[in-house]
């Protein structure tokens, strides 16, 4: 079932994106890996949560959905901690200074927040193709993605303003049916 | 009495890379040491861009900046109202621009030699579209007062 779920998403995907991009577009399956300072400094690797479902939001301070998201991300998190779910937020290209004010402090998050400096990582999880007149980190902001114990992508929602889910309802629903399939 | 001169510019800068707004018209009016400059801003078809002074000090405010000859100063910068965007199931709601966005800006010259010049202006925004929002932009141009 996850995985008819994620070829719908992509499909879904395909039929929206510029003709030009369709022939190159291809899913990640497996997620690419990163390590990542949080805003203490510690490295936080994508390795520490090899066997955990691992919820990730690309955000930036300024980006209206991800502030918007940003609430339901916490009640996600503390929903679903104890069902071997972990929340991370990515911040792309922003100081660690303004990152703790406009976003840790002004949402006082439970899980990490790491700094993708230079977007490196970011763009690590665009999708070959998709609106390639964009940085490849550009394109990932506000994006959220659900990663699974065996570090392979199970759904990945780029930012759909017209039909935007700040309740992070998808994304609850293949994790729920993720959870129920174990 | 404003003597109002108008000039359209020519030569659209849509084809600018990765910049979502351009400017079709500027009319200049002036009156002794003031100036009344009128810049219509057009933003791209399916493009918004966040409002001038957003409730949300997270977002980017648009902001029109210019650099002045010694002597003039800006009395004001005047933008239009923006429109209210809802974001699809939440509660929220964006105070945005698009289509054409005309701001007006009132100048001084008290002390310049000079009531003409060629200034830099910036326009610095940040645009979202159905899809994606942007990185913070900032739009450059030389405007003749």
């Amino acid at each position: 079932m996850k995985k008819i779920i994620f070829v719908m998403f992509w499909a879904v995907l395909c039929m929206t994106l510029p003709a030009g991009a369709l022939a190159q577009e291809e899913a990640p399956a497996i997620a690419p890996s990163f390590e990542l300072k949080d805003l203490d400094g510690n490295p936080v690797s994508s390795d520490d949560y090899k066997g955990k479902y691992l919820v990730i939001h690309i955000a930036t301070t300024w980006c209206p959905f991800c502030n918007a998201e940003a609430p339901y991300l916490e009640a996600l998190y503390k929903e679903y901690k104890d069902r071997n779910v972990e929340v991370l937020i990515i911040d792309v290209k922003e100081p660690e200074s303004l990152v703790r004010a406009k976003l840790q402090d002004r949402f006082n998050f439970t899980f990490p927040v790491l700094l993708d400096t230079d977007g490196a990582v970011a763009a690590s999880f665009a999708p070959e193709g998709v609106l390639p007149d964009l940085e490849r980190d550009e394109v990932m902001l506000a994006s959220n993605m659900l990663i699974d114990p065996e570090g392979n992508i199970q759904f990945m929602s780029l930012l759909d303003s017209k039909n935007f889910d700040a309740k992070l309802v998808a994304l609850r629903s293949v994790l729920d049916q993720s959870l129920a399939g174990q | 009495m404003i003597r109002l001169c108008a000039f359209v510019l020519c030569g659209l800068l849509l084809g600018q890379e990765g910049q979502w707004v351009t400017y079709s018209s500027v009319q200049v009016g002036k009156s002794k040491e003031r100036m009344e400059v009128l810049i219509n801003f057009e933003i791209t078809e399916g493009y918004h861009i966040q409002e001038a002074a957003p409730r949300d000090a997270s977002l980017v405010p648009t902001k029109l900046t210019l650099d002045l000859p010694d002597g003039w100063i800006i009395l004001g910068t005047e933008f239009p109202e923006p429109e209210r965007l809802i974001l699809e199931g939440n509660v929220d709601t964006l105070m945005v621009y698009s289509g054409t966005m005309p701001v007006r800006l009132f100048l001084e010259t008290t002390g310049a030699p000079s009531m003409e010049a060629i200034v830099t202006a910036r326009l610095n925004y940040q645009a979202c579209d159905h899809r994606k929002c942007f990185y913070p932009r900032e739009f450059e141009f030389s405007l003749e007062l």
